[in-house]
């Protein structure tokens, strides 16, 4: 595994660029119901939280497919659908603990986020930062310091 | 407008017209058929013979059928030879030009050439017209050659309508390519407990008789009969496909890709006609079942129609009514898997009989007798390649089994098993 | 196909009164075994597990079939048998990972799920919300906002 999907949700505006590019990137129209990412919001309570893969290492939807159309790659680490294999069943929707599997009612067929093959649309067209696609060990370490930062401003009065 | 011609109206013919015409309501399809009958189940054909289905319930599709989805139909044709430069496939009638050819011309029960197999009162069971000539001949005394699936379903059609049946195996066991040893003598006592003969182990010599058969020679006893049914095996009927140039691989059948193309382009072929591989072990087969041909003809119809959708092998699933109670054999037998690193996990009782085959911790195979309940859960695992551990880690962590209800009905199946190896 | 029946297995009791309700309203008896649902019981580790059929958009039923009764209803999505020409081969079953193909020992045919026309009996009766029948899109939705709570409130 080489890139995370790393999401910030205090940084999302709820503007839903990413639904917008990822749908149209994939399915070629731009229609939130389509899209691998979803941006969940409440905006009486003001929060926006876009949802995507985290690219489980034990990923249930691999477990409780029973046709082997979900799989992940030990390589690089990507869980994906192969759509070809899917029979619809709908058991890995049930199963996401993210909620992030969806399901294509045109085609029968279930789809989640691939990353874009290394380069996440969703990434790119993010306006507020809110979305980063980073080596684990670089966003651990920003994170760490982000949290460092915070402790030391807390200590230091 | 292109015209796709599809040769044979078997599961994999018709599999491939239905796959077409769900996509694509343009193109034109010709079917060309040997026989002049609509599509029927061939797998049905013994529950004809024993009366359980009517001759209409046996066929899966109406001439109307056909016109209602626009599709050319050519019955009683037989194929002379196919011209792979003109793109034209000459039958004895018509030369019918195609874009693309799918080829599911099946196949055909062999007779070997033992002495008096030309007698009259020698059949094979293949097609609707076999069980015809077969009830019109009035059977009393029947001996059944082989037994394979055909064999032991034909054998207990026969005797569900009153004829005295006996079975002969050229191998030590019954169901030889389908049940080990073991479970295969569970049903071949069932068998022999409701009045089928059963002789494994022996080879038929010559039949004989004036101008009709009377009496059947093994090497160790004959055989009184007025009747011989041939179930022994079968021949890929490929003979114009070889003249035409297409590629026919070692076993017999014509070569296809993982996409179902055969050598020569715009040609597919899918169903009995072709060597297939297994999607458990890769190595190839000549798989004769109707859920694989159906498959074949799908992916064949898509490729055919443009798509880019692989096949991911034939799979091996036979579930058998021996009397009441439900056979069945997945995957490979021990047989198959040959020597070597193989675990049996096996369970037996009053008779029911469960043996599950791993090997390096993966299910390759599972044979069960008066057992249903779990084996899809483990035909999926099989399918899916889980292993075992994999799988007991799973059904023991109480957070992730409520997750995944399917595996239940497996994790009694194999939950047991470890009871019961434990016990050892 | 849009409505689904959802199983929550945490909540299943085990105490069967779909089932019960399923052979009435489809055979006409109080028997579980003719019912469409079954519950998985493992009652040493106080399991209990409802199966019925996923309604599988291309199912291995279909496929494993050998006279070709089985199809999907173009309009409702829903798996629908042709029963009178059903052998009872009991190949759907095996097919089947769900364990959702029943066999109907009345009438030696194959049976599954077909939501009863889109007013489940099972899910009616069902009295502590094990089995719920909803939109599919519509219950991801929920699951959807229920993680998104549980982030923002991190």
């Amino acid at each position: 595994m080489k890139n995370m999907l790393m999401i910030d949700h205090h940084k999302c505006v709820g503007c839903k660029n990413c639904e917008m590019v990822c749908s149209l990137v994939h399915e070629g129209i731009c229609a939130s119901s389509l899209s691998r990412i979803r941006v969940a919001k409440d905006e009486r309570a003001g929060w926006n939280v876009p949802i995507s893969c985290v690219m489980c290492e034990k990923p249930l939807c691999v477990t409780v497919c029973p046709v082997g159309a979900a799989s992940r790659n030990p390589v690089t680490g990507l869980v994906t659908f192969d759509e070809q294999k899917c029979i619809g069943c709908r058991q890995c929707i049930q199963v996401c603990p993210f909620s992030h599997a969806n399901f294509n009612q045109a085609l029968g067929v279930a789809f989640k986020c691939d990353q874009c093959e290394g380069e996440p649309q969703c990434v790119k067209y993010c306006p507020s930062g809110a979305i980063t696609f980073e080596p684990l060990e670089i966003a651990l370490h920003q994170r760490r310091q982000e949290t460092a930062q915070k402790i030391a401003a807390d200590t230091l009065i | 407008m292109r015209n796709i011609v599809i040769a044979g109206n078997g599961a994999a013919g018709n599999s491939a017209a239905e796959a077409i015409r769900r996509h694509n309501q343009e193109v034109k399809i010709v079917m060309v058929a040997k026989e002049n009958l609509s599509a029927y189940s061939a797998c049905a054909l013994p529950d004809y013979l024993s009366g359980w289905v009517g001759r209409e319930q046996l066929f899966i599709k109406q001439e109307a059928d056909y016109a209602r989805q626009s599709i050319e139909t050519l019955w009683g044709r037989t194929i002379n030879k196919i011209d792979t430069q003109q793109q034209c496939l000459v039958t004895d009638w018509e030369e019918v030009k195609y874009d693309q050819l799918i080829l599911a011309t099946g196949s055909r029960a062999i007779i070997p050439p033992v002495p008096g197999s030309d007698l009259v009162g020698n059949f094979v069971v293949k097609t609707l017209n076999d069980i015809e000539v077969i009830i019109q001949h009035q059977p009393q005394q029947v001996l059944v050659i082989g037994s394979g699936n055909i064999g032991i379903e034909v054998a207990e059609a026969l005797h569900g309508i009153g004829c005295q049946v006996t079975v002969v195996e050229l191998m030590d066991h019954i169901f030889p390519r389908l049940f080990d040893p073991e479970p295969a003598s569970l049903i071949e006592k069932m068998l022999t407990e409701h009045g089928i003969r059963v002789f494994t182990g022996e080879k038929l010599l010559a039949i004989s008789g004036k101008g009709i058969v009377q009496e059947a020679a093994t090497d160790q006893r004959t055989i009184r009969c007025n009747t011989v049914i041939w179930a022994v095996g079968v021949k890929q009927n490929i003979e114009y496909a070889k003249a035409a140039g297409i590629k026919i691989g070692d076993m017999g059948g014509i070569q296809v890709n993982n996409r179902m193309r055969t050598n020569i382009e715009n040609i597919y072929a899918c169903g009995d006609c072709v060597e297939s591989w297994d999607r458990l072990t890769g190595s190839k087969t000549l798989s004769l079942l109707w859920p694989n041909a159906k498959r074949q003809g799908e992916i064949a119809a898509l490729n055919c129609l443009g798509n880019d959708i692989e096949y991911d092998g034939a799979i091996s699933m036979v579930v058998e009514d021996i009397f009441g109670v439900t056979a069945v054999s997945m995957g490979m037998t021990s047989n198959d898997l040959g020597e070597g690193d193989i675990d049996i996990l096996e369970e037996q009782g009053l008779n029911q009989f469960r043996r599950v085959l791993l090997r390096n911790d993966q299910i390759m195979g599972m044979q069960a007798v008066g057992v249903t309940s779990g084996l899809g859960a483990v035909m999926a695992l099989m399918k899916n390649r889980t292993t075992l551990s994999e799988f007991r880690h799973i059904i023991s962590d109480p957070d992730l089994r409520r997750k995944v209800p399917w595996y239940w009905p497996a994790a009694r199946l194999l939950d047991d098993f470890t009871n019961c190896r434990q016990g050892e | 196909m849009n409505k689904q029946i959802m199983i929550d297995a945490a909540k299943c009791t085990g105490c069967g009164l779909c089932q019960v309700l399923c052979s009435l309203s489809k055979s006409h008896q109080f028997n579980p075994s003719l019912a469409r649902i079954k519950i998985w019981r493992e009652e040493t580790r106080g399991v209990f597990i409802p199966l019925t059929c996923q309604q599988c958009v291309n199912p291995p039923c279909v496929n494993a079939c050998l006279m070709n009764v089985i199809s999907k209803d173009p309009i409702t999505g829903v798996t629908v048998r042709k029963t009178e020409n059903c052998i009872g081969c009991r190949a759907c079953q095996i097919a089947c990972p769900f364990e959702a193909c029943s066999y109907d020992h009345l009438l030696n045919v194959v049976v599954n799920c077909d939501q009863c026309g889109g007013n489940p009996a099972c899910v009616n009766i069902c009295p502590f919300g094990a089995l719920q029948y909803l939109p599919v899109n519509e219950a991801l939705n929920t699951c959807r906002d229920a993680e998104a709570v549980r982030r923002a409130n991190l």
